[in-house]
């Protein structure tokens, strides 16, 4: 009998898929072929439809809640499948002439793509068989070095148990003859405030040791980076110049999506580590809109001191976010990283005191708030309740329409959306108008979207524009500015400032 | 009971009259030619045979000549009697021989035998895997109640201010850095851990020995479940120190090259016998030798 191969064998596939890092590039490879197995249809090749895949799993991936949802619930059925789609699409995203001269490491996308990978893989072992492909998991992820005595002649993890006498969940059991530190769990640093290592969580029982499961998920977590890395190698060195560019020619979402993000200046889903004092400014003002306005406001001056402060007490929220607060490590850093980003037009220093004093964005516009749930919220500013009425008499002129659309394409909930989405939700309003045509619409909406300056999404009208004045009620009766009263994301402001040579406190 | 040094002559008496009967009592994996090494400490340094390497107040010696690819060839000593002269007579008995490093002849000196301030043998085995020790010394438990005892700000002023301000110095036995509580002390937390191996570890065959001023904790077993090599030790004393809240010396139990107190030798600093002991009640004035006048 030939030995099985992750090509015919699902427990060969799922170990491979598994464990690519203990397994040679022909293992790797046979692998490959049983994903790409289920694009051949009655011998036929299938390339549009692996295509499409390929963009639905490289889309998906830059959505947080799908790579969080495929934790728990698998994306895509199928390790061979898996592996291709994944790869494939971090191969289309490496391709992307954008990243021509970027090190991958430096690609926000990958690390998505990677992430929706390894916990679409984690998902699918929990769902696949009896437990066994966890066990051989856990006898790479726990082995020892190799010490004076030779190695470890047994399993190093010897079942995964529930021991109701240690708590709730399971547990991976390891004899002491196995044990190295990498057994000792300890509770979450984080959690604790102790940052000397928490608590040990391994408990002893018949001289074995007790390893929390969980830990085997964030231990394999750590193993399947690394892994990917492998299965992305092994797939570009299989790929021809050709099937290369076939690849690239034909797929177009991911590079879309790309684009798009970079048009709308959303840098920290592209990048990692982009601009330094971009990012310490962005981190500033958000944690300066959270601190309490007693402690610091944006648009105050305030010492090195209290701006620290506010940082320290800010919650981030993403890792880019942790990665500028765990960098402001004091006052003084901080005040070195502003003194460095003077000429950002967010920063002001005033050097007159006896302590230099900073200032971060812009005063309050005192402008009443706005939610905007969907488009029609927008009716609420007085303006556009006004161009609303009118456009049941009327035609729009180009103006009504492009500032429609720009207003809807800086919105912080279309910020993640495709253009596809962004243009139905907007026929779908356009259609309460009695000249809307279906076509006509679609067209001029997404002629506005590709109508960017210099690659800049163009900005929203302002109050001051002359071509709302026609439905102005006049800026001193009204309690609410465009600028000021939709939720647009700092972005927005960033790219007004860089804009705009008049003062920040211009609305 | 005597808390203090031995003179040279007691060391002598104790190791040419009582010590020999002790030899029976000995573990069994304590053989002339099973640990790996037998070694002295001296009170004074001794010279070498060869001029320019320095005096030693230590020295290791091999139970076996090795071949260059380390394999045993010839023994050193023949039985237990060899190691006990070696003992008695370092210098007279080394088993360097002639060579060049061994200890310096007495005959040709004017300085007087060695004599063994601590006789240790070699955890590391020929015949069996290395033994596992687990340390506990009064020193470390006097010192970590002193911590507790004082206020922190003493902490900059070293051991001796901290335990002065405890009052550890001047209570019983004066002088040392330890009271005979903390011994007591010791004592107890080595049958907590001969527990521990015992009932978590499954443990048969364990051993606690008093060891002048705390205890040794042995596991002996050697089937291959309890064959922890250094990583599981280091698992252990993780689990010891910090899991059972047990204050070990966590350096000895990983460190193959390591020598622990022969048993029934002399700890010649609180004239006591080093000895496997049997319960917690264990009197440490018991541990005195009959050479030792009082």
């Amino acid at each position: 009998m030939s030995p099985s191969t992750p090509t015919d064998d699902e427990d060969m596939a799922y170990r491979v898929a598994a464990l690519p890092l203990e397994y040679g590039e022909t293992r790797i490879n046979q692998l490959f072929t049983r994903g790409y197995n289920r694009y051949v249809v009655d011998g036929e090749d299938q390339p549009e439809d692996l295509v499409n895949d390929v963009e639905r799993f490289g889309t998906a991936a830059f959505k947080e809640q799908v790579r969080v949802d495929a934790a728990e619930e698998p994306f895509v059925d199928e390790p061979g499948t898996l592996a291709v789609l994944a790869t494939l699409s971090a191969i289309c995203v490496k391709e992307n002439p954008k990243f021509e001269h970027a090190s991958p490491r430096n690609i926000q996308v990958l690390y998505d793509i990677r992430e929706l990978y390894v916990n679409n893989l984690a998902s699918l072992m929990h769902a696949h068989g009896d437990g066994s492909l966890q066990q051989d998991i856990a006898d790479v992820l726990y082995s020892k070095e190799p010490g004076e005595d030779g190695p470890h002649p047994g399993r190093v993890c010897t079942g995964i148990t529930e021991m109701p006498e240690f708590g709730d969940g399971l547990y991976l059991e390891i004899p002491m003859a196995a044990a190295s530190r990498k057994c000792l769990v300890r509770e979450d640093e984080s959690s604790t405030g102790n940052d000397d290592g928490g608590e040990i969580l391994t408990r002893v029982k018949d001289n074995n040791l007790y390893v929390p499961v969980g830990d085997f998920d964030s231990k394999y977590r750590d193993y399947a980076e690394r892994a990917f890395k492998k299965l992305l190698r092994v797939q570009e060195d299989g790929l021809s110049d050709d099937q290369l560019s076939w690849l690239t020619t034909n797929e177009s979402a991911i590079t879309e999506r790309i684009d798009r993000f970079l048009e709308t200046g959303h840098h920290e889903r592209i990048w990692r580590n982009w601009d330094r004092g971009e990012r310490t400014i962005r981190v500033l003002r958000r944690a300066l809109s959270d601190a309490p306005d007693d402690v610091a406001q944006k648009g105050e001056f305030h010492t090195a001191k209290e701006l620290y402060r506010a940082v320290t007490a800010y919650d981030a929220e993403d890792e880019w976010e942790s990665s500028v607060t765990d960098w402001i490590s004091s006052p003084s850093s901080l005040a070195k990283t502003l003194a460095d980003h003077e000429s950002h037009s967010a920063v002001t220093i005033d050097r007159d005191g006896r302590v230099n004093t900073y200032r971060i964005g812009r005063a309050g516009t005192g402008a009443e708030q706005i939610e905007v749930r969907e488009i029609e919220d927008l009716f609420e500013l007085p303006c556009m309740a006004n161009m609303e009425e009118r456009l049941h008499e009327k035609k729009p002129v180009r103006k009504d329409l492009y500032n429609f659309a720009r207003m809807v394409m800086w919105l912080p909930q279309y910020q993640d959306s495709s253009l596809d989405e962004i243009v139905a939700d907007l026929k779908d309003v356009f259609s309460r108008w009695p000249w809307y045509d279906e076509q006509e619409t679609e067209y001029q909406v997404r002629y506005e979207f590709s109508n960017t300056i210099d690659g800049d999404t163009p900005l929203p009208m302002n109050c001051d524009n002359d071509d709302l004045q026609r439905y102005c009620i006049g800026q001193d009766q009204c309690p609410y500015s465009i600028w000021g009263s939709l939720p647009f994301p700092d972005e927005m402001y960033e790219q007004v400032e860089e804009e705009s040579a008049g003062p920040a406190e211009q609305f | 009971m005597t808390w203090r040094q031995a003179t040279r002559e007691e060391i002598y008496a104790y190791y040419a009259e009582e010590f020999p009967r002790y030899l029976d009592d000995l573990p069994e994996f304590i053989t002339a030619t099973g640990p790996k090494q037998y070694a002295v400490a001296f009170r004074e340094s001794h010279p070498v045979r060869k001029d320019e390497v320095p005096d030693k107040d230590f020295i290791r010696r091999d139970t076996w000549q090795t071949d260059a690819s380390g394999d045993r060839t010839t023994p050193e000593f023949d039985d237990l009697e060899d190691v006990v002269e070696f003992i008695r007579h370092p210098a007279r008995n080394d088993p360097l021989g002639r060579s060049k490093f061994a200890l310096a002849d007495p005959e040709v000196l004017e300085q007087p035998d060695p004599r063994p301030d601590a006789v240790y043998y070699a955890l590391d085995h020929w015949e069996r895997p290395w033994v596992l020790l687990v340390d506990i010394d009064a020193k470390e438990i006097a010192r970590d109640r002193a911590d507790e005892m004082v206020s922190t700000d003493l902490d900059d002023r070293g051991d001796d201010a901290l335990l002065d301000a405890a009052g550890i110095l001047d209570a019983a036995p004066e002088g040392y850095p330890y009271a005979f509580e903390d011994i007591d002390r010791a004592i107890e937390y080595g049958f907590e851990v001969r527990d521990i191996f015992e009932d978590d570890f499954d443990a048969e065959e364990t051993m606690v020995v008093y060891s002048g001023q705390g205890v040794h904790v042995y596991l002996l077993d050697t089937d291959p479940a309890h064959r922890y090599d250094e990583q599981s030790r280091e698992v252990l004393n993780d689990l010891l120190l910090e899991t059972y809240d047990i204050p070990i010396d966590p350096v000895v139990t990983a460190d193959r090259r390591r020598v622990a107190r022969l048993p029934y030798s002399l700890h010649a600093d609180v004239c006591s016998i080093v000895q496997p002991i049997e319960s917690p009640a264990f009197d440490v004035r018991s541990a005195t030798p009959e050479v030792i006048d009082e």
